[in-house]
């Protein structure tokens, strides 16, 4: 588990004058579920990539436990990319293992009975159908059992049943393994279902506009009405909010809370 | 299954039995001594098998074609990763490259024995120095499009170095590495013929000197068909179950 602080001053565009994101601060406290929301473009993807070192920050923008990031993260990070991103020459058993080597066959076993894809170690991932493959990249993220764990829009392009399983799965294995979570989305309602606290993002470049615990107790199903209802009280509120504008009568209550 | 298995035979022994009777008649038909007949040539190709010395320069240049051909290829592997991942030095190197591609066979080859003499060194590398800018040309086109995906996969699950680079990063050169190969064979046993008639005593290339002397067409033809079918030998026995192995999962370069 790992607490992670973030204060970013600005973000551009490699080679160009357009900034993605900032200022834009907020932090994770260890084992929580955060879902960042915000219309594309917002530079989500961006920030996810930062955490993850893929990309550069200042230095001191991002902290692990109070440590700024530098070269690579000292913790472990389970990245569940927008396209599963397997190796199509290794094998499912073998695409996980590259991520950890020292697993054993009865761990491989394990993970995978855990997606429901016992059985499947041997096939390469072109055998697979585009659920499967996620899966497998959902089992790769969990295998190194990360304390953190980054999802960038992982079940869009997916049947509705198929989403609705995966998040269940994804829930489950959150709940089993406690890592902190960001799970970057443009879906409301799936935010609404899986996490602890939602930051909504501004158009580009992105700030954090509204940073809204959701106060629903768990278990929480796709279809439960007290999803709607929040959703919809909260769209009442502040009716931007989905296009990145902070506006609506919410707005009046916040600034007077302040 | 038994009837596509006889299918395929057919197709790959059709064609050169069509070649072998085309050149029969027309060998018979001509009836002049600079077109050896089909079974002349084959009686020259036993002749020399059981009683020449045919399968001591045959091997002698197989030999040179194993140690060229590595050496081509690890060395044009490497180059061409490092021109394909840094630009840099893609700048620096590219025009060298169009004029290492461009310089005569020939002449690479007699620069080598002139400057390191006549020896076995000499002749291993100027084969190998004429193979070499066609595998980095090849190589280079493969390193300069790899997924950069799959690379921050890796990165971010912090895959080990030398993992990295044999489950990620090279099995994306296959196809590339496995086109240039494939070229390669063929164009530098062609080149070391050259090398063996210009500069060593033994070998096919030398053979095939003195047998132009000689005006001994039949044995020119006999040591052609021996080495071309260690050749297909080679291709059947290592390329396509290599090509099997690296096409597993689907891939064929560029997901």
């Amino acid at each position: 588990m790992v607490s992670l602080d973030i204060a970013l001053q600005s973000k551009f565009y490699a080679n160009s004058p357009d900034k993605v994101l900032g200022p834009l601060s907020f932090n994770v406290s260890p084992g929580e579920f955060v879902a960042l929301v915000g219309p594309s473009g917002a530079g989500k993807t961006t920030l996810l990539n930062m955490i993850a070192a893929l990309q550069s920050c200042a230095p001191g923008e991002i902290k692990f436990n109070g440590c700024p990031l530098t070269g690579k993260p000292d913790c472990k990070i389970g990245y569940i990319f927008q396209q599963p991103r397997l190796m199509p020459w290794l094998t499912v058993a073998e695409n996980l293992r590259l991520v950890k080597p020292d697993a054993t066959e009865s761990d491989i076993a394990e993970i995978l009975n855990k997606v429901g894809l016992a059985g499947k170690s041997p096939l390469y991932p072109k055998h697979l159908s585009g659920g499967m493959q996620r899966r497998v990249s959902i089992a790769r993220a969990f295998l190194t059992e990360p304390d953190l764990l980054l999802l960038d829009e992982p079940f869009v392009s997916l049947d509705a049943p198929n989403a609705d399983n995966l998040r269940s799965l994804l829930s489950e294995l959150w709940v089993e393994q406690q890592p902190s979570v960001i799970f970057v989305t443009h879906d409301l309602h799936e935010a609404i279902q899986l996490a602890d606290r939602i930051l909504f993002l501004s158009s580009a470049p992105g700030m954090v506009i509204l940073d809204k615990p959701v106060d629903i107790a768990r278990p929480r199903l796709p279809d439960d009405s007290r999803l709607q209802r929040w959703k919809t009280e909260l769209l009442c509120d502040y009716s931007g909010l989905l296009e990145g504008v902070l506006s609506g009568p919410g707005l009046k209550s916040v600034s007077g809370g302040k | 299954m038994i009837v596509p298995g006889i299918k395929q035979l057919l197709l790959g022994v059709l064609p050169l039995a069509t070649l072998f009777l085309v050149w029969q008649c027309a060998a018979v038909l001509m009836d002049n001594s600079n077109l050896p007949s089909v079974l002349q040539v084959f009686a020259s190709l036993r002749s020399h098998l059981f009683e020449g010395d045919m399968l001591h320069h045959l091997l002698v240049t197989l030999l040179r074609v194993l140690l060229s051909f590595t050496i081509a290829m690890l060395l044009g592997v490497f180059i061409g990763i490092m021109m394909g991942a840094f630009t840099r030095l893609n700048a620096a190197g590219d025009s060298i490259l169009i004029i290492a591609l461009n310089v005569p066979a020939l002449v690479t080859i007699m620069l080598c024995y002139v400057w390191f003499g006549l020896v076995e060194a000499a002749a291993i590398a100027a084969v190998a120095i004429n193979k070499i800018p066609t595998v980095v040309v090849m190589v280079r086109e493969g390193a300069r499009v790899v997924d950069r995906d799959l690379l921050e996969v890796a990165k971010v699950f912090q895959v080990a170095p030398l993992r990295y680079f044999f489950k990620v990063y090279l099995p994306q050169l296959y196809p590339f590495i496995m086109a240039s190969a494939r070229s390669g064979l063929s164009l530098i046993w062609k080149i070391v013929l050259v090398v063996e008639l210009l500069g060593r005593s033994d070998g096919v290339g030398f053979q095939l000197g003195t047998y132009f002397q000689f005006f001994d067409i039949s044995s020119i033809l006999a040591y052609t068909l021996a080495f071309a079918a260690i050749i297909l030998v080679i291709e059947g026995l290592i390329m396509r179950p290599l090509d099997r192995y690296i096409a597993r999962g689907g891939y064929h370069g560029q997901s």
